[in-house]
């Protein structure tokens, strides 16, 4: 077959149909993926609205730039505050902390810590949820929303407004026999971490809570 | 032409429907009729692919080789799957999550691929948009009704409105969605059944009357014309 031949035949026609088809649906996805692109903001929205019942869209920046950062310091370890969002009436908290490089072999983990807040005063813990943790924090993984949820009990109140640091979250078989599953003896470094997050985040709305937004 | 699109309709939306009639997109009818709410998404998401598929592959029929046609209407259907994913993703993520997998499914439901290669790829754009939509409406409101009797006897409730305090949750499973699809045919197919042999027995009166009157009519100029040559004959 010649070259000229080639080009009038229906293979060379097949070929050329399926490309525009292709091209054309190519270029009407580009453009969709981008006027229908879910943002990380978004997306965290979304999560949040999971975590709140469908109230997350209500939260609002309280921090956003870096240069605001808090570090609080609880059993020697920084616990920075990198993110904080709340409720227009000032009395959902949820706080983004990372118990910085105190964890299994320096490691750093971050939470998000859920709080209520009464008459500018910290009235208790809502949810645990852990955010994100680098390789070297080799249990903080096992541990599910579940786990940390029962840290956020009526029992810990006391421990909130009384202004007391929060030391609850100890992952070592005896203190947890419940959880002998994700628990494990030896892991000190990230219940410190956790701990110290946890309390980084419960003195930031300390600090804050009667500025509102 | 009005008879035309008429035919094109009542066949989508009830004669070859597509769920009850034609046992298509089967998949989907069962997995996602446990809820009512549910049902209407892929009712509707199924509807705007098919429609849309239809119009754009009557508007292609010409351009499109017979060889590659196959791969070419999948891929039309593919795209606008996937907008449709991108639109929901964005707008009713509730919706995006709840159908799950079977919302990218929609791009192998044989009812749309059947709808292209049967008719949209042999009639124009217009006839197929309304055959695209016919049919859409016949599978959401199947879709639906399924969803409604699941979602009543196994929850209920009925578009999450609760009803009753609770329900047989064996509705709500596979096997219910089973059971439910097997009655729905049966009662749609006898429903049809005796519309159609109504129409035909309608039909045959009719039929019989006018031969009846024809026959009349016959005598009575037969018995006009004899009279009028006894007439002339005296």
């Amino acid at each position: 077959m010649k070259i000229k031949d080639f080009f009038k035949s229906n293979s060379f026609k097949c070929i050329v149909v399926l490309l525009v088809i292709a091209l054309v649906c190519g270029s009407v996805l580009a453009l969709a993926n981008d006027l229908f692109y879910v943002s990380p903001e978004e997306a965290f929205a979304r999560s949040m609205s999971k975590i709140y019942d469908g109230d997350a869209t209500k939260l609002e920046d309280k921090i956003v730039s870096e240069d605001e950062q808090v570090t609080y310091t609880t059993y020697n370890c920084s616990a920075v505050i990198l993110d904080a969002q709340v409720s227009p009436d000032g009395k959902t908290w949820l706080v983004q902390s990372k118990g910085d490089k105190c964890g299994y072999q320096g490691g750093s983990l971050v939470l998000w810590v859920s709080m209520n807040v009464e008459n500018g005063q910290l009235a208790g813990l809502n949810k645990i949820i852990v955010d994100s943790y680098d390789s070297s924090q080799t249990l903080i993984g096992s541990i599910s929303a579940e786990y940390l949820a029962q840290y956020c009990s009526e029992d810990y109140k006391a421990i909130v407004t009384g202004g007391r640091h929060f030391s609850n979250v100890r992952m070592d078989k005896e203190n947890n026999p419940a959880d002998s599953d994700i628990a494990s003896g030896g892991a000190t470094y990230t219940s410190v971490a956790v701990n110290a997050a946890i309390n980084g985040a419960m003195d930031y709305v300390r600090e804050f809570a009667g500025e509102g937004v | 032409m009005k008879n035309k699109y008429g035919k094109i309709t009542l066949d989508g939306l009830i004669f070859n429907n597509p769920t009850f009639m034609l046992v298509l997109g089967t998949c989907p009818t069962l997995a996602m009729t446990a809820n009512a709410t549910d049902a209407f998404g892929m009712g509707v998401s199924v509807l705007f692919v098919l429609t849309l598929s239809n119009i754009i592959i009557s508007a292609l029929r010409k351009i499109i080789p017979n060889a590659v046609r196959i791969p070419a209407y999948i891929v039309v259907i593919a795209t606008l799957v996937t907008l449709l994913k991108l639109f929901l993703n964005k707008h009713i993520p509730d919706l995006y999550a709840s159908m799950g997998t079977f919302l990218p499914l929609i791009v192998v439901n044989c009812m749309i691929l059947g709808r292209a290669e049967a008719f949209a790829s042999k009639n124009g754009i217009l006839a197929s948009a309304v055959d695209g939509l016919a049919n859409g409406v016949g599978f959401t409101i199947s879709l639906v009704l399924m969803g409604i009797i699941r979602e009543f006897v196994g929850a209920g409730s009925i578009f999450g409105l609760q009803i009753l305090p609770g329900g047989i949750s064996f509705f709500s499973m596979p096997m219910g969605a089973f059971m439910v699809y097997g009655i729905c045919i049966a009662l749609f197919v006898m429903m049809i059944e005796k519309v159609q042999r109504a129409t035909r027995i309608k039909k045959t009166r009719l039929l019989r009357a006018e031969d009846l009157d024809g026959s009349l009519a016959v005598t009575e100029v037969a018995t006009t014309a004899e009279a009028e040559t006894a007439k002339e004959e005296a």
